[in-house]
């Protein structure tokens, strides 16, 4: 690292770590920066898989729905009244005071405590990650892109149809992970939590990306083929891949429900969530780890300027725009910025793409 | 004879019918330029769309309100979208096959799931999320035999189908321009050596998807009406159909299409109504994980 990006790291989590004091009396602008750094958890790992793998997959969305529902389920209740008193009856009261909490929130007596459950969605929605991956190790480019559509549009279809379970479209209500006495969020807590989980995502891709294993990634986005041929295991880095990109968005999409979302609803896995995942990457810069910040925190911005306008302008927009970047300049905002800096030898890499 | 089972048969051939129309074109477009188009949705939106101003009155021309008779918006709003799909082509699609760049499979799927999400916004933002009534193509429903009875616009637009599907096969297996079509899909260079023009075969395909997708959408408005995001659904079946048939065969869409339509019909009758969407998709999980090259789909080979 050269010292101007130590420099804008530090400054870049100064900043982050000085708005909630700043919009302390705020709570919808602190909601607003959460949201953003929820969108770039989920840019950031889906830039692994699309980025460094060159795996392009429409289910990243999903991932984020399969660990916020498993979450939710868990300690919405969904394990019932009989498992914890099953559990008590067993002689098993320890292991029922820690799963089934309670008293900690006002009526999911039975459920798992969101502290824990939010783990569990995300190791839930990793494992799927990897069962998706194993799935799709024979398929490429086109093919890859269907399968994961499908997949996840079928996630998102269960989750609706079995109401019983999901509540479906009327939408699941779920406990706080963290309350002030007075049983209300507190905005600039769960912003600080989304903050640190955040910073352990990309410092975890750095060391990724910049490791042999970022190699052996990137070997196999440029040329699967020769990539075998040169000694990368295909099979565990492709499924690696999709595993720590489907964890992280399954941990960020639990906690994110937990901490600001009280009510889950399967229209969290629609493409439209994929569309935005898709764009903030893209216009961003694909390939690199500042691209899908710089995008995430652009895109959310426009939005929340565009509110007033109608409410699916800025869909419109960022489509646009990523017809635009995809058109004319494909390394993305940060392709072009980088460009500049590395001519003056302020960044150590380029962006993998080449501006034409 | 159980009219009720009849009658879900027989609504599954008319679907598989559709569904062939939006599959057609997707599989040419593949067959030809190697990019699945995701916006084809909205091409079948755009068809819709387009009957629905041309028939309806809503839109007037010279302040004279636009009110065809279906009959002729049908041809109208094909070639509507079919002008549309050239200019995609012209517009974005081309770099993928001309200039040298990295990944064009890449490009092209998020370029076209761009332009999906493009106009299906530019929809709602412009005429809204509101449900919109063309005029029907045949009123009323017919008596078929005994109990059965089935909406005239259904039959309509399976015996529409039935017609556009045996024109597409007629033009392709049957004519210069359609045997030009086959030589580009099997060898891009071999064929221009030979002296076809691929770039304007490029522009041929994407018309003809162009012409059955804005069929589709224009055929199945007056029964599903006509909303932004119409075309989400349809273009997923159309996806698992050239899956299911194999990617770029031709008679293999058609008859995955109808295969499709039938599970889909017959799965909802002795399932569960509310997986009727589902099925499609385990049938696309199902045969890329253990037939990727689809029924008639000749084995891929990579050199």
């Amino acid at each position: 690292m050269t010292r101007f990006e130590k420099t804008t790291c530090v400054l870049a989590l100064a900043g982050g770590l000085a708005i909630p004091l700043l919009l302390y009396d705020q709570p919808y602008l602190i909601r607003v920066a959460a949201s953003v750094l929820y969108f770039i958890i989920l840019a950031s790992s889906w830039n692994l898989l699309l980025g460094y793998a060159g795996q392009l997959s429409f289910a990243h969305a999903a991932f984020a729905g399969i660990g916020a529902y498993t979450s939710g389920l868990l300690s919405a209740g969904f394990l019932g009244d009989n498992f914890c008193t099953s559990l008590v009856e067993n002689g098993l009261g320890v292991v029922s005071d820690l799963l089934c909490g309670e008293n900690y929130s006002r009526d999911f007596s039975y459920g798992v405590h969101p502290g824990i459950s939010i783990f569990v969605g995300g190791a839930v929605a990793a494992g799927i990650g990897w069962c998706l991956g194993r799935m799709c190790l024979r398929t490429r480019g086109p093919y890859l892109a269907l399968m994961t559509l499908g997949f996840s549009e079928t996630v998102r279809l269960i989750l609706q149809i079995e109401h019983e379970y999901t509540r479906g479209s009327l939408g699941l209500r779920i406990p706080y992970l963290w309350t002030t006495d007075d049983g209300l969020p507190n905005h600039a807590v769960g912003y600080l939590i989304m903050l640190a989980l955040t910073v352990i995502t990309i410092v975890v891709l750095y060391y990724l990306v910049n490791s042999e294993k970022g190699l052996f990634f990137k070997a196999i986005r440029e040329d699967e083929d020769v990539a075998a041929v040169m000694g990368v295991d295909l099979v565990k880095w492709k499924v690696n891949a999709f595993v720590i990109s489907s964890g992280f968005a399954g941990l960020a999409g639990a906690i994110y429900a937990h901490l600001f979302v009280q009510v889950l609803a399967p229209q969290m896995l629609l493409l439209l969530e994929m569309g935005l995942i898709l764009a903030m990457t893209i216009v961003g810069g694909l390939g690199t780890l500042t691209g899908p910040i710089i995008g995430a925190i652009l895109l959310v911005v426009l939005w929340e300027f565009m509110r007033d306008i109608s409410p699916y302008a800025h869909m419109l927009l960022f489509a646009t725009l990523v017809i635009i970047v995809m058109k004319f300049f494909r390394a993305g905002i940060f392709g072009l910025i980088a460009r500049r800096l590395k001519a003056k030898n302020l960044i150590s890499k380029a962006p993998p793409f080449t501006v034409e | 004879m159980d009219y009720y089972i009849l009658a879900q048969v027989i609504n599954g051939v008319i679907f598989g019918l559709i569904y062939a129309l939006i599959a057609l074109g997707l599989t040419v477009v593949f067959s030809i330029m190697r990019v699945v188009n995701f916006s084809h949705g909205e091409f079948y939106m755009l068809g819709g769309y387009a009957l629905y101003a041309l028939t309806a009155g809503a839109v007037t021309l010279f302040s004279i309100p636009l009110i065809l008779p279906t009959i002729v918006g049908l041809p109208l709003a094909m070639v509507a979208v079919a002008i549309f799909g050239i200019l995609v082509e012209r517009g974005l699609l081309r770099p993928v096959y001309t200039a040298r760049m990295d990944r064009p499979e890449e490009y092209a799927i998020i370029l076209t799931f761009g332009l999906s999400l493009f106009l299906q916004y530019g929809a709602l933002v412009t005429v809204g999320p509101y449900e919109m009534t063309p005029g029907s193509f045949w009123e009323g429903s017919k008596h078929i035999i005994g109990d059965l009875y089935l909406a005239g616009d259904r039959l309509f637009a399976a015996g529409t189908s039935v017609f556009l599907i045996g024109a597409t096969l007629f033009f392709i297996y049957g004519t210069w321009t359609g045997r030009a079509l086959m030589a580009t899909a099997q060898n891009r260079v071999g064929s221009t050596i030979v002296g076809i023009n691929t770039v304007r075969m490029n522009i041929t395909a994407m018309a003809l998807a162009g012409l059955l997708a804005g069929a589709a959408g224009a055929l199945l408005a007056p029964v599903f009406l006509v909303y932004p995001d119409v075309g989400q659904i349809p273009v997923i079946k159309g996806f698992v159909i050239i899956v299911l048939g194999g990617m770029g065969s031709i008679l293999g869409a058609v008859i995955a299409a109808v295969i499709l339509g039938l599970v889909e019909s017959l799965g909802s009758v002795y399932f569960s109504v509310a997986y009727r969407d589902v099925f499609a998709f385990l049938v696309l999980i199902g045969v890329l994980l253990f037939r990727p090259h689809g029924l008639l789909g000749q084995k891929a080979r990579r050199v």
